[in-house]
């Protein structure tokens, strides 16, 4: 019996590492079973791995191309069906990341229209109103108004200068 | 910086996207692997008849998932599908034999002796091998037949059969130590039967 146990299978088939390859060797110098067990199972490999495999019998490499026919039906599409999904995955993620942005900045605008839906309207356009009115008076300007409606309005107010009237 | 993210995700998948890769042609498959498919098949099974229906079914396997298949696997791949198809087969058979031997078990046990078809292959083959192979329990021959006929490495046969390398190691060892005792005994049968000349 062999002192080194499955060591001696890997020994053979070079899977140990170096250190244990070395322990092994070392021990081979001076333990004579263990050198016989390794040249007894080195030769059982040898005439493993020498062993002539048998040939294909004869019939069945047209058997094994015949599958493509049996499956004939199933093949074009399975692998166009594959082939297919693979090149949606692809454009779906090529879609994906360059849609990226506008898919923010339209889920923002859509934030934005739900969030300021009910408010809508009236608070909006006074304020523009007034901002152009101010800056009409800040700049010492007339500004002509007209509302959504297209008539003219007049807009009078006092400021520290005198009163300033807008005209249409 | 919307743009700058897009145009690096872009390239990214250029690159890694394998788009030279196409699968190879059936005809090809089968010239290229069939052999050794087959001849996996013979050593584990030690018989013409199994082997050539596990070449099958390994075969059909592989034209079923071809499009699945990424390269640089293949024989790994087939290693697998090869060994794996013969262990269910030995599992099946065991179950079989197992649930038969309550009644006329005697009768229905499946025989070892060889067919007309297998003892032409065994004069024409190393009969005494295949004798010895077939005489090991079926993980230790998957792993020796794997090793030193196939020349897989001890990590290669621990992912095919999906076990330790640890147990790679031993059934590698006890295997080959079981086969190297059926040789010894089978030898000098040879020797005396053959005459010696």
């Amino acid at each position: 019996m062999s002192h080194l146990g499955d060591r001696l299978s890997a020994f053979i088939d070079g899977e140990l590492d170096h250190d244990a390859r070395e322990r092994v060797l070392v021990h081979l110098a001076r333990c004579r079973d263990c050198l016989q067990a390794v040249d007894a199972e080195r030769q059982t490999k040898t005439r493993l791995t020498a062993a002539v495999g048998p040939d294909l019998p004869p019939g069945l490499a047209a058997k094994l191309t015949g599958i493509a026919t049996t499956s004939a039906r199933a093949r074009p599409r399975h692998v166009v069906r594959v082939r297919q999904r693979r090149r949606n995955r692809v454009h779906a993620r090529r879609r994906a990341v360059a849609t990226s942005g506008v898919v923010l900045v339209g889920a923002l605008s859509a934030a934005f229209a739900v969030g300021g839906g009910p408010a809508e309207g009236a608070p909006v356009t006074p304020n523009v109103n007034r901002y152009t009115v101010e800056h009409g008076v800040v700049s010492d300007e007339v500004v002509p108004l007209s509302d959504s409606g297209g008539s003219a309005v007049a807009v009078s107010f006092t400021v520290p200068g005198g009163p300033v009237t807008t005209a249409p | 910086m919307m743009p700058a993210t897009a145009l690096l995700g872009e390239e990214r998948l250029m690159t890694d996207t394998p788009a030279s890769w196409e699968p190879p042609s059936w005809d090809e498959v089968v010239r290229t692997h069939s052999q050794r498919v087959y001849r996996l098949a013979y050593r584990l099974t030690g018989n013409q008849h199994d082997a050539e229906d596990i070449t099958q079914e390994v075969f059909v396997r592989v034209f079923r998932s071809l499009a699945n298949y990424t390269p640089g696997t293949f024989e790994g791949w087939l290693h697998r599908i090869t060994t794996n198809l013969f262990l269910d087969l030995v599992r099946r058979r065991a179950r079989i034999r197992f649930d038969s031997l309550a009644d006329d078990a005697q009768d229905r046990l499946p025989g070892r002796e060889p067919s007309p078809a297998q003892a032409f292959d065994d004069t024409h083959l190393d009969g005494d091998i295949q004798a010895a192979l077939d005489a090991l329990p079926p993980e230790f021959r998957a792993a020796v037949v794997l090793c030193d006929i196939e020349g897989l490495s001890y990590e290669e046969i621990s992912t095919t059969l999906g076990i330790k390398l640890g147990t790679v190691r031993s059934r590698i060892h006890r295997g080959r130590s079981q086969l190297r005792q059926a040789l010894e005994h089978r030898s000098p049968r040879r020797m005396h039967e053959g005459g010696g000349t």
